[in-house]
C-alpha cells in the first residue's frame, strides 16, 4: 500500500514556486569587503566573492525555501593557488619554445599557437567547472546540485564552436550558444534527478537576424549620415567657401552616434531577453517546465542604473584618491608632468606614476557596489522566472556523487566568472 | 515561559516538504519541538551554521546541524534572528568575516615584518633571486633594452669614439677581466645627462653626460659606478624587485613589449636602495684604484651635477639625483686618500670620445 501510495504521489508531484526576496544588507557588505579586499591587499576578495553569493543565493526561493550556497572562501583561494602552476607550466613552455628555437621561425609560430590554442581551449573548460564547482555547492532542503557531464567535451565545443564565430560571420553564434546551454542544463542534477534542455535554435535566428542587420543598418545609417555631412563640408572647403551646417545638420552630428548606441543596445537587450525566455521555457525539471518573461526594457532599465551604481561607485573612489593624492604629492611633481623642458619619455612616465592610482581607484571603484549590482541582475530574472507543472519532491534525493573539493581558479584566471 | 518561534525542518535525505517545528532556545542550544515527538532536537550552539551567516538586521535564518548533513531549520523571525545572535556569536557575519581577516592580517603582517627584519640585518632575497636568472636570460634581457634604447635615441657609433670607449672600458677593467669579458658599454645620443646600467653587463652612458664631462675621469668614474651596479647585480635585482617575476618571464619569452618600456623606465628612473649606491661607489672606487685611475673624476662629476641639480629642474632626473644622498656620497670619495695614478686616455682618445655621436646608428 506504501509502494502504491510512494507511486501516485511520484506521479502527481507537487507544484513548485519560484520567487526571489531582497537580501538584507547588500550595501553594507559592499562597504565592507571594499575594505577589508584593500586591508589584506586583494586576498580578501575570495571571501568577499563567497559572502556575497551566499546572500544572493539566499534570495532566490522556491516554495518560498531559500537557495543556501554552502561555498568557502578558503575554497576559492585554494583554487587560485592550483591555478598558478598551470600558468607558469604554460610561460615556461612558451619560453623554452623562443628561447630553444629563436634562429627557427619554422618552429617558433606553429609551436607558441598550438600553446595559445591549448591554452584557450581552458577557457570552455573554466566556464564548465564554475558551474560545476557552483552548483555542487547549491542546495535546497539540503539537496545539492551538481553537474555530471564530461567537462573535455564541452571544452572541446566550446573552442571549435568559438573558431566558427568569425568564419561564420558570427551567424554560429544562437547555434553555439543553444548548445552549449544544452551540455551545460543536460548534464545538471538536483539530488538524484536531471534536468532537461529541449531547445533549439532555430526560433533565436530571426530575432538574431534583427540584431545582426539591425546593427548593421545603424552603424552604415550613422556613419553614412556622418560621411555625407562630412563630405559636403570638404566640397565646400574644396570650392573655398565656408561651410555652415542647416541646424538640422547639427542636430544629427550631435545625436547620432549615442543614437545609435542606444538602438545598438536596445537590439542587444531585446536579443538577451529573447535567449533567456527561449532557453527558461526549454528548461525542465521533471513535470515542471521554466517559463521566464524578461524584457528587453527590463534588462536595459538592470543594465542602465546598474551603470549608474558602478559610476557612483568610480566617483566616490576616485574623489578619495583625489583627495589623497592632492595632499601628498607635492604641486612640483603635478608641474614636472607637463614641463615641456623634460624629455617625452620621462614625462610619459611622471603622468602614468600620477594618473596610476587614478586607474587603480575606477577599477576599484567599479568593483564597489558590485554586490548589489549582482544581486539587482539576479533578483531581476528570479522575479521574472516561473516553473509549472510539479515535481516528485519525495523521490528527490541527496546525489551521492563525489563532491568537488576547491573552486574554481581557472574561471577567475580566465576572468569568465559572471559572479 | 520559554518563548518559541514557528520554523520548518528539513531533514536533508529528500527534498519533500519540510515539517513545521516550534523552535526555541535555551543553555543547550535550538531545540526543535517536532510535532508529536516527545523527545526535542538539540542542535548544540557550537555546531550550528547559518546559511548566510547573520547580520544585523536579518529577519530570517537557516541553520545547519554539523552532525546531521543536509539537515536544516529555517526560522523567519527577526526576533529569532537577534536572540540567536546573542546565543551563538560564531554564526554572525562579524565572527565569520574575522575568522578569515585576521589571519590574513596577521599573515601579511609578518611578511612586512620579516621584510623589515631581513632589511635590517642586510639579507637581500631579492638578489638571491635575481642571482637565479642564468647569466644568458640576463644578457639576453640586457640585448633587448639595448634594442629599445638604441631605436628609441640611436647609439652612438662613430667608429674612433667607439674605439676610444673601448679603450677607456679596458683601461678600467685591465686588472678585473672576468668583468671585462661582462661588461658591454655603449653611448646613447641622447642629450640628458644620465647613465643607467642593465641587466646582463649592458652599461648606456648618453652623449649629454660626455659633453658635461670636463675630464676623461669624470666619464670613467661615472662608468666605475655603474659597472659596480651591474658586478653587485642591482640592475636584476630592481627588474625583479619592482615588476616581479612575472615580468622576467615575460621577457624571456620574447614578447613583453610593456614590461621591456617598463624596465626601460625603471632602469632610467629607479632610485637604488641607499646600500646598493653605496656598494656600487665601494667597488667604483676598488676599480679605479686597481686601474691606476684618480677618483677625483667621480668626485668632480658629482660636484657638478649636485651644482646642475640645484639649478634646473630637468637635473632631477639625471643621474646623480636618481641617486640619493649625493653630498654624503661626495663626502665619501671626497675623503679616499690619493693614489699614484696614469691617464684614463690619450688627450686625442679623449677629443674622439667626446665625438663618438658624430655617427649614430638607430640598428639593434
Amino acid at each position: 500500500m506504501d509502494h502504491v501510495s510512494r507511486d501516485q504521489t511520484a506521479s502527481e508531484g507537487e507544484a513548485v514556486s519560484v520567487g526571489w526576496t531582497w537580501p538584507r544588507g547588500m550595501l553594507g557588505l559592499s562597504l565592507v569587503n571594499f575594505v577589508l579586499r584593500i586591508l589584506t591587499l586583494g586576498i580578501y576578495s575570495f571571501w568577499a566573492t563567497n559572502e556575497t553569493r551566499k546572500r544572493i543565493w539566499s534570495g532566490i526561493r522556491f516554495n518560498g525555501e531559500p537557495l543556501t550556497y554552502t561555498g568557502r572562501g578558503l575554497e576559492l583561494f585554494i583554487g587560485f593557488l592550483l591555478v598558478i602552476p598551470i600558468f607558469v607550466a604554460f610561460g615556461a613552455a612558451l619560453f623554452a619554445i623562443n628561447y630553444y628555437f629563436a634562429q627557427t621561425p619554422s618552429v617558433v609560430i606553429p609551436a607558441t599557437i598550438a600553446v595559445y590554442v591549448v591554452l584557450f581551449m581552458l577557457v570552455g573548460l573554466a566556464v564548465y567547472r564554475s558551474w560545476r564547482y557552483r552548483l555542487a555547492r547549491t542546495h535546497w532542503r539540503g539537496i545539492r546540485a551538481s553537474l555530471e557531464g564530461n567537462q573535455w567535451s564541452f571544452a572541446w565545443t566550446y573552442f571549435w564552436t568559438s573558431l566558427l564565430i568569425p568564419l561564420t560571420l558570427g551567424w554560429i553564434s544562437p547555434w553555439r550558444t543553444t548548445k552549449l546551454q544544452r551540455l551545460l542544463v543536460s548534464s545538471s542534477r538536483f539530488g538524484t534527478r536531471p534536468f532537461r534542455f529541449t531547445a533549439t535554435s532555430g526560433p533565436l535566428y530571426g530575432p538574431f537576424a534583427l540584431l545582426y542587420f539591425g546593427s548593421i543598418a545603424t552603424f552604415v545609417g550613422v556613419f553614412g549620415t556622418l560621411f555625407q555631412i562630412g563630405m559636403k563640408a570638404r566640397q565646400a572647403q574644396e570650392l573655398g567657401l565656408t561651410y555652415t551646417p542647416t541646424p538640422l545638420e547639427g542636430v544629427i552630428a550631435v545625436v547620432s552616434i549615442p543614437l545609435g548606441f542606444i538602438i545598438f543596445i536596445m537590439l542587444g537587450a531585446w536579443y538577451g531577453a529573447r535567449v533567456v525566455n527561449h532557453f527558461a521555457k526549454h528548461t525542465h525539471f521533471e513535470s515542471a517546465s521554466f517559463s521566464a518573461n524578461t524584457t528587453a526594457l527590463g534588462f536595459i532599465w538592470i543594465g542602465l542604473t546598474n551603470l549608474i551604481l558602478a559610476i557612483l561607485g568610480i566617483a566616490a573612489v576616485s574623489g578619495v584618491t583625489f583627495l589623497a593624492m592632492t595632499a601628498f604629492v607635492p604641486l612640483e611633481q603635478w608641474q614636472l608632468a607637463i614641463n615641456p623642458e623634460l624629455d617625452p619619455q620621462i614625462r610619459a612616465n611622471i603622468m602614468a606614476a600620477l594618473t596610476t592610482p587614478f586607474a587603480i581607484a575606477i577599477a576599484l571603484g567599479a568593483t564597489l557596489f558590485a554586490p548589489i549590482i549582482q544581486a539587482r541582475t539576479i533578483g531581476y530574472i528570479m522575479r521574472r522566472t516561473t516553473l509549472s507543472g510539479t515535481v516528485p519532491l519525495n523521490e528527490i534525493e541527496q546525489s551521492q556523487g563525489a563532491d568537488i573539493k576547491y573552486g574554481e581558479g581557472l574561471a577567475g584566471a580566465f576572468d569568465v566568472d559572471a559572479f | 515561559m520559554t518563548q518559541t518561534w514557528p520554523g520548518r525542518l528539513t531533514d536533508g535525505k529528500t527534498a519533500a516538504g519540510s515539517t513545521p517545528v516550534r523552535v526555541s532556545l535555551d543553555d543547550r542550544g535550538v531545540i526543535m519541538h517536532v510535532g508529536d515527538r516527545q523527545d526535542d532536537l538539540v542542535w548544540p550552539y557550537g555546531a550550528i551554521t547559518s546559511e548566510p551567516p547573520l547580520g544585523r538586521g536579518a529577519r530570517e535564518a537557516l541553520l545547519t546541524y554539523r552532525h546531521m548533513p543536509g539537515a536544516s531549520v529555517f526560522v523567519q523571525d527577526a526576533a529569532f534572528v537577534e536572540a540567536i545572535r546573542k546565543r551563538a556569536p560564531g554564526i554572525t557575519t562579524g565572527a565569520q568575516r574575522r575568522r578569515w581577516v585576521t589571519p590574513i592580517l596577521v599573515g601579511i603582517l609578518v611578511i612586512a615584518l620579516a621584510y623589515g627584519v631581513m632589511l635590517a640585518v642586510n639579507l637581500k632575497p631579492v638578489r638571491g633571486i635575481a642571482s637565479l636568472i642564468p647569466e644568458t636570460v640576463r644578457v639576453s634581457l640586457g640585448a633587448q633594452l639595448a634594442t629599445a634604447f638604441t631605436t628609441r635615441h640611436g647609439r652612438c657609433v662613430s667608429p674612433d669614439g667607439v674605439a676610444a670607449l673601448n679603450t677607456m672600458v679596458a683601461r678600467l677593467l685591465e686588472k678585473r677581466p672576468e668583468d671585462a669579458k661582462r661588461i658591454n658599454v655603449s653611448v646613447l645620443d641622447w642629450n640628458i645627462v644620465n647613465a643607467f646600467a642593465g641587466p646582463g653587463g649592458y652599461i648606456f652612458l648618453t652623449k649629454g653626460l660626455i659633453l658635461k664631462a670636463t675630464a676623461p675621469e669624470d666619464v670613467v668614474g661615472v662608468l666605475a659606478h655603474e659597472v659596480g651596479h651591474a658586478r653587485a647585480l642591482h640592475p636584476e635585482t630592481n627588474v625583479v624587485r619592482s615588476l616581479g617575476i612575472a615580468a622576467v618571464f615575460d621577457l624571456m619569452v620574447g614578447g613583453g613589449g610593456s614590461s621591456l618600456t617598463n624596465i626601460a623606465t625603471l632602469v632610467m628612473q629607479r632610485s637604488y636602495a641607499r646600500e646598493d649606491e653605496r656598494e656600487a661607489d665601494r667597488i667604483a672606487l676598488e676599480l679605479l684604484k686597481s686601474a691606476s685611475i684618480s677618483q677625483r673624476g667621480l668626485q668632480r662629476f658629482f660636484t657638478n651635477a649636485a651644482k646642475s641639480r640645484r639649478s634646473s629642474a630637468t637635473a632631477v632626473f639625471d643621474v646623480i639625483s636618481t641617486h640619493p644622498e649625493p653630498a654624503e656620497r661626495m663626502r665619501a670619495v671626497a675623503e679616499t686618500p690619493d693614489y699614484p695614478t696614469r691617464p684614463t686616455l690619450s688627450d686625442r682618445d679623449w677629443i674622439r670620445l667626446r665625438a663618438i655621436c658624430g655617427t649614430t646608428s638607430k640598428a639593434p
